[in-house]
């Protein structure tokens, strides 16, 4: 680990420093109070709380007797139903020696005095009754739409109660079961009278249940799912408390300065801080999840009967080997904020949104359907989440883990050398070093402050999609395309003063340029609409989303042209100016025409603000901006989006949808990609001479 | 052996003294939100030789620690390059940093170890022959008396005690070197005093010392050879008497403002002929 | 003691310059209004998407199964199981290591073995369903739990057919529809949602408004040194500690209320995307508006007491959070006791702090106003301000805590003062 191959490990230098470290830390009550001691206790005090509650609500229930009124011409019948359902359900349960609070809580009692129906709706509402219990006559039509004649033909029997009052749902529910319970035991009477000779459990009937899976792996599967979700968190939380005061805090208190001018080397000073938080990180989330552990173990948590986590040696090991790299990872990425904060204050500032984007990886344990043979290996953070679910559920596929293992280690191994490479910089001593552009400002300073903009515009498009008045359509065409994505790129251009027709690459391509675009646009619609198939499957999306989706995108009140407009002419303007004109430009001044188009890409999927859209919208973005680039203009990729979404605007009016087969999408593809190698080929030479025109603007 | 110096030095007798640290047109160039591209320090050039105290001279703000920081490598040079024993600090960092001891005012004590664990650790990540450490540390607690309060953690210390501990520190791994930069900033008369007993007793060591102030009277008590530093620039470098010699001035104080002032001339003279000729350009 | 008069054009004065510099303060401004602001909307956001993508993958993934043994008069399962989308029929021969091998390893989700049952003349080839699966397996289970029901269903129409042909009648068999009509209205079932959701989340929010302006009042001040400048201002010291107060409480407030308005803006939007549940139309609730002020405001000056008692001690920013942090803790336990949602406000949790005015909250907007309990909920809570407040100005009271003795540590405060020792001069 250390640099020394002279010496002993435990004598080199980098390996002093972590024990003088360990022992500080040790020294401090208030740090390892609040590290170590607050939480062990915090933890069951909230599981008693949850549990005291939930027996006080269960006691609420047992004690409460909800009031019901029946109204109607029917009403017998509703009485003699519900009593036959009370009676059976309590049948079953002296059978089947139930105890507990079941689903038929809580107790009925009618309300004799209450018999018209607009009293007893009356008395719903003052939350005098709970539920209203409407009797109506054969005939009545159902609220819901699809009841066909033939069901007319037998009495209605409505439960009327109040979905924002918890008392009145629950007893409506109560209600519900005791009137279906009721039905079923008339059924049963009625088929016994005519001959029925066997028990209804014996016709027809799931026999014996074979569980394969024994008791602990049911319980690792399911506490499985969220293990690395509780691991992560207390890694961070514990890392947190040394980083926050390793390098931000040394800051602080001046004692970096004598660390940095001693003669340890950097890389053993950073490697014995990610050594450090490791250990304590680890340190702390064992300690929370043995202590979660004991709880269960004690019976003071109460899981059930079923609970029962075993681990075997090997899946013990197995742990190891893929806990350690997360812990070096989430290290690395902590000394790494630390190194970069002024002071405590600022660390943690930082630290939170770093936070919450791990935990949101490591939720991936709750995507059951996932499995870890697949891209998620290549994820980090992802794939130990459901490596560890199914090692814990007794699925070890050593294949799938070694490869997790292996992407662990190498992501915390560039993790920890990211780390080193940015905290060797002086920057660590002085402060942010600024440089020139800086003071400079305008043009100079905007390849360096475009992020921040997009960053700006993404906060203001997702809190536009989630608030009210601006989630309709017209509201998101009028925030989105016209003030964020034309008025942002507009501000921009003013504020940095920057050339226009430069950044926004305005001007004519090659007349070559537009037939390929002509033909490569519906090809892509073809194969974009096969990708989305075959990504439906691996990232299937709820049948309701869709359907939501495409009527917020193609309200059915709009016109085709306000359609069109709306969603093909303004996007093309205003996104293309974004995305391809003033992000791409500030982009690849800074980093190169790669990164330029990936990034870009990335930024453009992002503010779509939807996770079943992401890998759409980036490919079609590295396309664009790869055109921009290439074709040193903007109207090609303007047309292409043109053409793209005025084509998906009409495919979708017209209740078109076309399923592709392999053979087409293959075709469509390869069209597709023919386009793009003709935009390629014919602007090969005219970019060159571009080049030679204004150097500087390529060697950037 | 003494705490002083841990191996036993010979002076060459006769001959030259060996240049130790050898700063060669250093300069450091950074960029300030409010002031732009700020060039703290500009090409600074001085040798300093065994068994020396050079004095770094200069104004709050003149480029000493700037200077002092990048002979410590803490900072890289913009442009030029220094070396320390023998080492550029643009090479080896490592070794520089391991030649060296440096001691500021605003550096600070882990609190929560004791005065022998900072010892300890100072002489360990040094590089320090960890068999020698144990008997390297007695000897300067010794030597700076911390013993009664030796397993003390630094916290409970007060600012006399912790000022002789963090001396120790510097001294920890018997450096050749030594960077005192503003020292005495914030310390009594006493103290201040005992840290000049400190720096004359490592020059009859044999040590290089470079001593960065602007406290005229330490510097004139204390240096062998004074660099006086202004606006990032070394205006001039010689032993005290050669620098009575030049200017004709007796007292230090005097010589300072004799050459601090040029350069404000100098300076402003630039800047007016500067405008006037742009003025001129205006105009024509 | 003349000194402890409260000057009012003194405190303003403190307290308009202590609004200011925490505008100013980056740290401040994310923490006590953008993420109350943003941070809901996102975490929500985030959870919603996890939720319709979890639930999308469990209705798109077919539940295959093996069907062995079933016999020939009751061919209709099959047909049945072959025409539903949600289950997928595996023959055994296409599951190489044999069906129960297959569910272990996740080839099959479940093996149904038929095998005959006791004769019924209801029904021909009347039989049971062994089942097998692997319950470790999320797809396996659903896939029994699927298999369970649509076989419930099969014999239920098989019966009913059996019934029919026997003259059991349809009328007798169906005998009554039952549906549920809920007569809430969609702004009232937004304002229940709301109500479940935004008064814990209030209180979270203002107690974490309070934490930074609490801690960079007094502890911060410290470490940049300003605080000594501060104490040899010719203002009383009771006016200092007043408009620090104040100020403390004016963020934690205002925390509570953005969150509040970002909440209501954003639900509904969100809860749509969910896509199926209740319609619901979540808005904010503007009559309840004052009362829901009027309790944040008691809140934020019970804790922003609380918290610069505990941070006034520290000497450094992070030593003050490591004690604020415990008392947040505190302050959190109360709300998760009312988190059952069928609790409201009575007499008895009208007296318990904190809790009382999330379920106060609760009610407001969900348009139930009691005006006893709100009186009581209001007078319990203002007391539990005012008895922090109290111990804040004994403690105040010690010069030596206004110069940072006692190490950071409270308990230091009360081991040697309750020691009967006099008190030192209370105010310059």
């Amino acid at each position: 680990m250390f640099a020394d191959a002279s010496r002993s490990w435990w004598r080199a230098p980098g390996f002093a420093l972590l024990i003088a470290e360990l022992r500080q830390l040790l020294r401090d009550p208030r740090t390892v109070f609040a590290a170590l001691v607050l939480p062990t206790l915090v933890v069951p005090a909230l599981f008693w709380i949850q549990s005291w509650s939930l027996e006080q609500a269960e006691e609420r229930l047992e004690a409460r007797v909800a009031r019901y009124a029946v109204a109607g011409p029917e009403t017998e019948l509703a009485r003699a139903l519900l009593a036959a359902g009370t009676e059976r359900l309590e049948q079953r349960a002296s059978n089947e020696e139930v105890s507990g609070v079941d689903a038929s809580m809580p107790r009925l009692e009618e309300a004799q005095d209450v018999t018209a129906l607009g009293d007893a709706l009356a008395a719903l509402d003052d939350a005098a009754l709970d539920v209203v219990l409407n009797a109506l006559p054969a005939g009545t039509p159902g609220l819901e739409d699809d009841d066909i004649d033939s069901a007319l033909e037998v009495p209605l029997l409505r439960i009327v109660y109040r979905g924002d009052d918890e008392a009145s749902s629950s007893a409506a529910s109560a209600v519900r079961i005791r009137l279906e319970a009721g039905r079923a035991a008339r059924r049963v009477a009625a088929l016994e009278a005519v001959g029925l000779d066997l028990p209804l459990t014996d016709i027809v009937a799931v026999g014996e249940r074979h569980d394969l899976a024994t008791v602990a792996e049911r319980s690792g599967a399911l506490y499985g799912r969220g293990a690395v979700l509780v691991v992560v968190f207390f890694l961070f939380v514990g890392g947190s408390v040394v980083a926050a005061d390793t390098l931000a805090g040394e800051k602080e208190r001046g004692t970096l300065e004598s660390l940095l001018t001693s003669g340890l080397e950097r890389r053993q000073l950073v490697l014995a801080k990610v050594a450090l938080v490791t250990l304590v990180g680890l340190f702390i989330a064992l300690v929370q999840v043995l202590n979660l552990w004991l709880y269960v173990g004690l019976r003071l948590v109460d899981l059930g009967d079923d609970f029962a986590l075993r681990l075997t040696p090997g899946a013990a090991l197995w742990l190891l080997v893929l806990l350690v790299p997360l812990a070096v990872l989430i290290a690395a990425v902590l000394l790494w904020i630390s190194g970069r904060s002024t002071g405590t204050k600022d660390f943690q500032l930082r630290f939170f949104p770093a936070f919450l984007i791990t935990l949101a990886f490591a939720a991936a344990g709750f995507l059951t359907a996932l499995p870890l043979r697949s891209a998620l290996v290549l994820v980090p953070v992802a794939n130990v989440a459901v490596g560890v679910r199914e090692l814990l559920a007794g699925r070890i596929d050593a294949l799938a883990l070694a490869a997790t293992a292996v992407v662990s280690s190498v992501a915390a191994a560039f993790a920890v050398r990211a780390t080193l490479r940015d905290l060797g910089d002086e920057r660590l001593v002085t402060g942010a070093a600024r440089d020139h552009a800086d003071h400079a400002g305008g043009a100079a300073l905007f390849p360096r402050h475009v992020l921040r903009w997009y960053a700006g515009f993404w906060v203001v498009v997702f809190l536009g999609s989630t608030m009210a008045p601006f989630a309709s359509f017209g509201g998101q065409v009028a925030l989105n395309l016209v003030l964020v994505f034309l008025g942002g790129p507009l501000l921009i251009l003013r504020l940095y003063r920057l050339d226009v027709r430069q950044t926004l690459f305005w001007r004519p391509p090659r007349a070559a340029v537009w037939p390929a675009v002509a033909l490569g646009a519906p090809a892509m619609v073809v194969a974009m609409s096969a990708l989305t198939e075959w990504l439906g499957r691996l990232l299937p999306m709820p049948d309701a989303m869709i359907e939501m989706f495409t009527r917020s995108l193609l309200p059915d009140d709009l016109a085709l042209w306000q359609i069109l407009l709306a969603i093909a002419v303004l996007p093309a303007i205003s996104e293309e100016i974004a995305f391809r004109g003033v992000l791409l430009d500030g982009l690849r001044r800074r980093h190169g025409a790669f990164v330029a188009c990936v990034g870009s890409a990335v930024v453009f999927a992002l503010v779509h603000v939807s996770l079943f859209r992401l890998v759409p919208t980036f490919l079609l973005g590295v396309l664009f901006a790869a055109i921009t680039l290439r074709t040193r203009s903007l109207w090609p990729a303007m047309a292409w989006h043109l053409l793209n979404n005025g084509l998906f605007v009409m495919l979708a009016r017209s209740g078109f949808e076309p399923t592709v087969s392999v053979a087409g999408a293959v075709v469509a593809w390869l069209v597709a990609a023919a386009c793009v190698a003709w935009i390629w080929r014919s602007t090969s030479r005219r970019s060159v001479q571009d080049a030679q025109a204004s150097p500087d603007r390529i060697s950037r | 052996m003494t705490a002083m110096s841990d191996t036993a030095t010979t002076e060459p007798a006769g001959s030259e003294p060996e240049v130790v640290v050898h700063a060669d047109g250093l300069s450091k160039t950074f960029y300030d939100a409010g002031r732009g591209a700020v060039e703290a320090v500009r090409d600074v050039s001085f040798r300093a030789h065994r068994g020396e105290v050079f004095g770094l001279l200069g104004a709050n703000g003149a480029g000493k620690t700037t200077t002092m920081r990048m002979l410590s490598t803490v900072l890289t040079p913009s442009a030029g390059d220094a070396r320390v024993a023998g080492v550029s600090v643009r090479e080896d960092a490592r070794a520089v940093r391991r030649s060296l001891g440096f001691f500021s005012a605003s550096t600070a004590l882990y609190p929560r170890l004791t005065a022998r664990e900072t010892l300890e650790l100072f002489a360990r990540i040094n590089g320090f022959p960890s068999e020698r450490v144990a008997a390297r540390v007695d000897a300067l607690i010794e030597r700076f008396e911390i013993g009664p309060f030796a397993k003390a953690r630094i916290e409970t210390l007060s600012s006399g005690m912790k000022q002789r501990v963090s001396i120790a520190r510097t001294l920890a791994h018997d450096p050749p070197v030594l960077i005192f930069d503003e020292p005495t900033v914030g310390l009594d008369v006493l103290s201040a005093l005992a840290l000049q007993d400190v720096v004359r007793e490592l020059r009859a060591a044999g040590k290089t010392i470079l001593f960065s102030t602007h406290i005229l009277s330490e510097a004139e008590k204390l240096c062998d050879r004074i660099a006086i530093i202004h606006a990032g620039e070394v205006l001039v470098d010689d032993t005290l008497d050669g620098l009575r010699a030049r200017t004709g001035a007796h007292y230090l104080e005097d010589i300072f403002v004799h050459y601090v002032r040029d350069a404000d001339e100098g300076a402003r003279r630039a800047l007016e002929e500067r405008t006037a000729r742009e003025l001129a350009a205006l105009e024509g | 003691m003349k000194s402890r008069r409260i000057s009012w054009p003194e405190i303003g004065l403190l307290y308009r310059s202590e609004v200011r510099a925490a505008l100013r303060e980056r740290g401040i401004v994310v923490q006590s209004l953008l993420v109350p602001l943003a941070l809901y909307p996102v975490i929500l956001w985030l959870l919603f998407t996890a939720m319709t993508f979890v639930r999308g993958q469990q209705d798109a993934a077919p539940s295959r199964l093996v069907l062995d043994g079933l016999p020939a008069a009751q061919a209709e399962l099959r047909t049945r199981l072959a025409d539903d989308e949600r289950f997928e029929l595996v023959e055994i021969g296409e599951v190489q290591s044999g069906a129960v091998d297959g569910v272990r390893e996740g080839a099959v989700d479940l093996v149904v073995h038929l095998r005959a049952a006791a004769a019924s003349t209801f029904i021909a080839d009347n039989f049971v369903a062994d089942l097998t699966y692997d319950a470790a397996r999320e797809r396996s289970a659903t896939a029994r739990q699927r298999f369970e029901a649509e076989l419930e269903t099969y014999r239920s129409e098989r019966l009913e057919a059996a019934g029919l042909q026997r003259g059991v009648g349809a009328d007798t068999w169906r005998q009554v529809r039952i549906e549920r009509e809920s007569t809430a209205s969609d702004v009232e079932m937004g304002a229940y949602v709301l109500g479940l959701i935004v008064p814990m989340l209030m209180v979270l929010m203002i107690a974490m408004g309070c934490v930074m302006p609490a801690i960079d009042t007094t502890a911060g001040e410290r470490e940049r040194s300003t605080w000594e400048t501060l104490l040899t201002m010719g203002v009383a010291r009771t006016s200092i500690v007043a408009a620090k107060y104040l100020y403390v409480a004016t963020f934690g407030t205002l925390a509570g209320l953005l969150n509040l308005v970002a909440l209501s803006l954003s639900l509904g939007a969100l809860l749509s995307a969910l896509g199926g549940g209740d319609a619901l139309e979540v808005r904010l609730p503007l009559a309840a508006l004052p009362l829901i002020a009027l309790g944040s405001v008691l809140l934020a000056l019970f804790i922003a007491a609380g918290m610069m008692l505990l941070a006034a001690f520290a000497r450094s920013f992070k030593e003050a959070q490591s004690m604020t942090g415990p008392f947040l803790l505190l302050v959190m336990l109360p709300v998760f006791l009312t988190m059952a949602p069928d609790l409201h406000l009575d007499a008895r949790w009208a007296l318990v702090p904190i809790a009382n005015v999330v379920l106060l909250f609760r009610d407001a907007i969900g348009g139930v106003y009691h005006p006893g309990l709100i009186a009581l909920v209001l007078g319990a809570q203002a007391l539990a301000a005012a008895l922090v407040v109290q111990l804040a100005r004994w403690v105040f009271g010690f010069e030596d805590v206004f110069t940072g003795s006692y190490a950071g540590s409270l308990f230091r405060l009360l081991k040697q003062r309750l020691r009967a020792r006099p008190r030192i001069g209370s105010t310059p």
